[in-house]
């Protein structure tokens, strides 16, 4: 008899749960419209008056909305959108940010993320009377260049210096400043 | 009680010695050896500088033990500098592909030498006669060229000395990019790296 109750009771209780559950989610959806959100990249976060969205598909009462996509490395769109059942979906592209230039990574917290990838970082910029090796102020970490400023006859002095660094100059996007190669037509 | 000491004893010493030979055996892989040159000969030591194979066949399989090993070739006409390689299990097959000797190149050069300074010349008449061609040498099997073309300065100046890279297509010599400074895979992406830097150093 004892055991008969016990499982009366936890099949109870199993259906009570999932009538709960079904229950809440009628009530989540009543009167409510059916919003679904795609974004790209589609590991953006999104949130919607603050609050961070777990799937692309939410049921929101007729209204205004800030939606908000986020994603490291993109610009954060931000609107205030209105809903209603003819407006339900909403799309949108994340415009990727500028990579950081080494610059910008080197004044920051990155510096030891920039030179494990270019360890030549460390001996730059190196000035000399006559020679000046620098990063370019463009260069980002997908695209490194060197720039040399040097005056004729010392140019190659400047890469015997890279090598001497322990470089190999032909690993090097490397570009003379002020300088005209008399041999390209 | 001694009875299972001596049991569990013998287990363990089984199942470590059983290791240690599983080990040592799965060390042991087929490594291919592919010869691309014809009728070219090698010798493959290992790091102990012990001869342990001569091959001639283009393609050989042997048997080797996980580590550092090297080859060289038997032949006047190659380049007979020690090649290292490893074996392990990433490494399945070894492509003997040695480029010609110095001696061989420089001979090679000699007859096309006239025809490449020839075509230097002409891709750039009206500059050239101002510039010294230098320190000419071909690389690889002969299909690739390097030289110095540098500017003729009054004693006491100093000048930028270029390198030019030549390429033979089709049997034709052809300047595969203006003459630069420095030699590099972004300014001649179409040069494999080890010419590149033959021909910085040149």
């Amino acid at each position: 008899m004892t055991r008969k109750l016990f499982i009366l009771l936890i099949s109870f209780s199993i259906i009570l749960f999932i009538g709960s559950y079904f229950a809440a989610q009628y009530l989540n959806q009543k009167d409510k419209i059916e919003v679904t959100i795609s974004v790209v990249p589609q590991d953006s976060k999104i949130t919607i008056n603050g609050k961070l969205l777990q799937s692309n598909k939410i049921y929101l009462q007729s209204g205004k909305y800030m939606i908000s996509v986020i994603k490291d490395g993109y610009f954060e769109y931000r609107k205030l959108q209105e809903v209603n059942s003819i407006d339900n979906q909403i799309s949108t592209s994340l415009n990727q940010k500028p990579e950081k230039t080494i610059g910008q990574l080197t004044l920051s917290n990155d510096y030891n993320l920039a030179t494990n990838i270019y360890p030549i970082i460390k001996h730059l910029p190196y000035d000399s009377f006559l020679v000046k090796i620098a990063y370019s102020p463009s260069s980002t970490l997908s695209l490194f260049s060197i720039d040399i400023t040097a005056y004729e006859g010392y140019r190659k002095i400047a890469v015997d210096k890279i090598k001497n660094w322990g470089y190999n100059p032909a690993d090097f996007d490397i570009k003379f400043l002020k300088y005209e190669n008399p041999f390209k037509l | 009680m001694k009875k299972y000491i001596i049991i569990i004893s013998s287990i363990l010493i089984l199942t470590v010695a059983g290791l240690f030979i599983w080990n040592y055996l799965s060390s042991f892989r087929d490594v291919i050896f592919s010869i691309n040159e014809p009728g070219l000969s090698v010798d493959i030591y290992n790091k102990d500088e012990t001869k342990i194979a001569s091959l001639s066949d283009t393609k050989t399989t042997l048997t080797l033990r996980d580590g550092g090993y090297y080859y060289q070739v038997n032949s006047d006409k190659m380049d007979k500098n020690r090649q290292n390689f490893s074996v392990n299990k990433s490494v399945l097959e070894v492509i003997i592909n040695p480029d010609y000797s110095s001696n061989y190149l420089a001979d090679l050069l000699s007859s096309q030498k006239d025809e490449i300074i020839k075509i230097i010349k002409d891709t750039y008449p009206s500059i050239i006669n101002n510039y010294n061609i230098t320190n000419g040498q071909l690389f690889s099997k002969g299909e690739w060229f390097g030289a110095i073309i540098e500017r003729k300065t009054p004693t006491g100046d100093i000048s930028d000395p270029y390198k030019v890279i030549m390429n033979k297509q089709d049997g034709k010599w052809l300047i595969i990019h203006y003459p630069e400074i420095v030699a590099t895979k972004y300014n001649f992406p179409e040069v494999p790296i080890n010419i590149l830097d033959k021909i910085n150093n040149l």
